[in-house]
C-alpha cells in the first residue's frame, strides 16, 4: 500500500528511510510511493546529499565549532531572577535617591511610572507556560521565543485560547532582540484569567507567514 | 503539489492505464512507463546495490522483464504499477546478489535507456568538496547553534526526532520546522553552487 504525503513528513518517512529504520512493510510501502513520484525521489536526494555533506564535513574536521550556548537555562533560573531583583532593587534605590535630591525630576515624571513583568515565553515541549495574574496597572513584558527562523521582522498577536477569538493584542514589526527573543508589552489588565495563544508570524516580503503557537495560561492567583 | 488523496487516485488511474495500454501493444504507454518510473526506479537500485552502473543495467532489465510480462498479459493489481515494478527490481537486486547469470534480453535497451530519466539529481555534479562547503554555508547560516544541533543529530548521528527533542527541549513542530527550512535552504544553495559551476565549465 502506498503512504501519503502527510504520513511521509509527519512521520518522518525519508529520514528513517535513509537511516534503514523502516520496518520491511513501511520500507515496501515507501519504495513503492517514491517509485511513481518524482519529487519525492528529489526529497530523497536532497535529504541524502545534506547527510553525505554533514558526514564530509565531520571527516574532514571541518564541523563548526559549537557556538557559546546562549544562557536560556539560566535566564528563566532562580539566580537569574535574584540577580536580577538585586539590580532592580539597586536600581530603584539610586533613582529615589535622585528623585528625592532632584526636585526638578518630579516635574519630568507626571503619573505613575507603570510596573513591567519579565516572562520569557518559550517554543518548548509540553503545557502552556503559566504566569500570575497580573497586578494593577502591572505590565507584562512578554519575551517570546520565535524558535528557528529566517525572518527580518514579526508580527506577534494575542488572543483568547477560542476558536475565532480576537486579537486582544497584535504588534507587527518586531525585531529580534535580547536573546533572540521578540519584546511584546501587553498591558496587564487586558490578560484576566484564562487561556490564551501567542502566535507568531514571520514577515515574507509582506506576507504573514506561521512561525509559533504558544499556549499561555493567566493564573487567577497574584 | 496536489492533495495526498488526489495524488494516490491519480497514481492508481494513471497505473492502470498504462497497463492496459501497454497490453494493447501500445508503445507509447511503454515510453510513458519509463519516463515515469524511472528516477524513483534508478534510485532504489542505487540505494540496494551501491552501484550506480550496476543499478542502470539492473533498470534496464526490470523494465525488459515488466514490458514483457505487460504485452503479453495483465498484473494482478493494475492500479500499482509502481509496486510491481518494485518487485521486480528487488528481486533482481537479490538475483545479483547470488550471481545469479543474468538473462539475454530482447527490447531495445537502447531506446529504454534513451526514454529513462538520466537527469542527475541535486548537487549530483558537486564533488564531496563542494558539496561539504555547500553545508558548511548552511550550517553558518542557521541562526542558532540548537538549530545546527537538531541536524547533526539527525542526519550524522543517526537520532530520532524524540530523541532530538529530548536533548534540545524543543517540541516536534519547532524540530520539523528547522528541518523543513534547511532543507529549503540547502536545496536553494545547491543549486546556486550548481549554477555557479556550469558558469565556470563554460567560461
Amino acid at each position: 500500500m502506498s503512504m501519503t504525503r502527510q504520513d511521509i513528513e509527519r512521520q518522518l518517512v525519508i529520514e528513517r528511510y535513509l537511516q534503514g529504520k523502516l520496518t520491511p512493510s513501511e520500507e515496501e510501502a515507501f519504495e513503492e510511493t517514491y517509485l511513481g513520484d518524482p519529487e519525492l525521489v528529489e526529497q530523497l536526494e536532497l535529504t541524502e546529499r545534506l547527510r553525505d555533506g554533514l558526514g564530509e564535513l565531520a571527516l574532514r574536521g571541518e564541523l563548526p565549532e559549537p557556538r557559546p550556548r546562549r544562557p536560556r537555562a539560566f535566564f528563566g533560573s532562580v539566580p537569574y531572577a535574584a540577580a536580577a531583583t538585586v539590580l532592580l532593587a539597586a536600581s530603584l534605590v539610586l533613582s529615589s535617591a535622585l528623585y528625592v535630591q532632584n526636585v526638578e525630576l518630579r516635574d519630568l515624571v507626571s503619573g505613575d511610572v507603570p510596573a513591567f513583568r519579565i516572562e520569557p515565553l518559550f517554543a518548548t515541549r509540553g503545557d502552556a507556560h503559566v504566569i500570575a495574574r497580573p497586578d494593577d496597572g502591572e505590565w507584562i513584558l512578554l519575551m517570546v521565543d520565535p524558535g528557528s527562523y529566517d525572518f527580518e521582522t514579526f508580527r506577534v498577536t494575542l488572543r483568547a485560547s477560542q476558536p475565532f477569538a480576537a486579537p486582544i493584542l497584535q504588534t507587527s514589526g518586531i525585531e529580534p532582540g535580547y536573546e533572540e527573543a521578540l519584546a511584546v508589552p501587553v498591558p496587564g489588565d487586558r490578560l484576566a484569567p484564562g487561556n490564551y495563544e501567542v502566535i507568531v508570524e514571520g514577515d515574507a516580503d509582506g506576507e504573514w507567514q506561521p512561525v509559533a503557537r504558544l499556549p499561555l495560561r493567566v493564573d487567577a492567583s497574584p | 503539489m496536489k492533495a495526498p488523496l488526489e495524488r494516490d487516485a491519480l497514481e492508481a488511474q494513471v497505473s492502470a492505464d498504462l497497463v492496459r495500454r501497454i497490453g494493447r501493444g501500445d508503445r507509447s504507454a511503454e515510453h510513458e512507463m519509463i519516463e515515469r518510473y524511472g528516477r524513483g526506479l534508478l534510485y532504489l537500485l542505487k540505494r540496494r546495490t551501491a552501484d550506480a552502473e550496476l543499478a542502470k543495467d539492473l533498470r534496464q532489465e526490470a523494465y525488459v522483464v515488466a514490458i514483457e510480462k505487460l504485452r503479453t498479459s495483465s498484473i494482478d493489481d493494475p492500479e500499482r504499477l509502481g509496486a510491481y515494478l518494485r518487485g521486480i527490481a528487488v528481486n533482481l537486486v537479490i538475483a545479483e546478489q547470488r550471481k545469479t547469470k543474468r538473462r539475454a534480453t530482447s527490447p531495445d535497451l537502447a531506446a529504454i535507456d534513451a526514454a529513462s530519466d538520466n537527469r542527475p539529481g541535486p548537487g549530483d555534479s558537486l564533488s564531496r568538496a563542494q558539496l561539504a562547503a555547500v553545508v558548511r554555508t548552511l550550517l553558518d547560516e542557521l541562526p542558532v547553534e540548537r538549530d545546527r544541533e537538531v541536524l547533526v543529530r539527525l542526519y550524522l548521528m543517526d537520532q530520532d526526532r524524540e530523541r532530538v527533542c529530548d536533548a534540545l527541549g524543543i517540541d516536534a513542530s519547532h524540530f520539523n520546522r528547522v528541518l523543513f527550512r534547511a532543507k529549503q535552504r540547502f536545496k536553494a544553495l545547491l543549486m546556486q553552487t550548481e549554477k555557479r559551476r556550469n558558469l565556470d565549465v563554460v567560461s
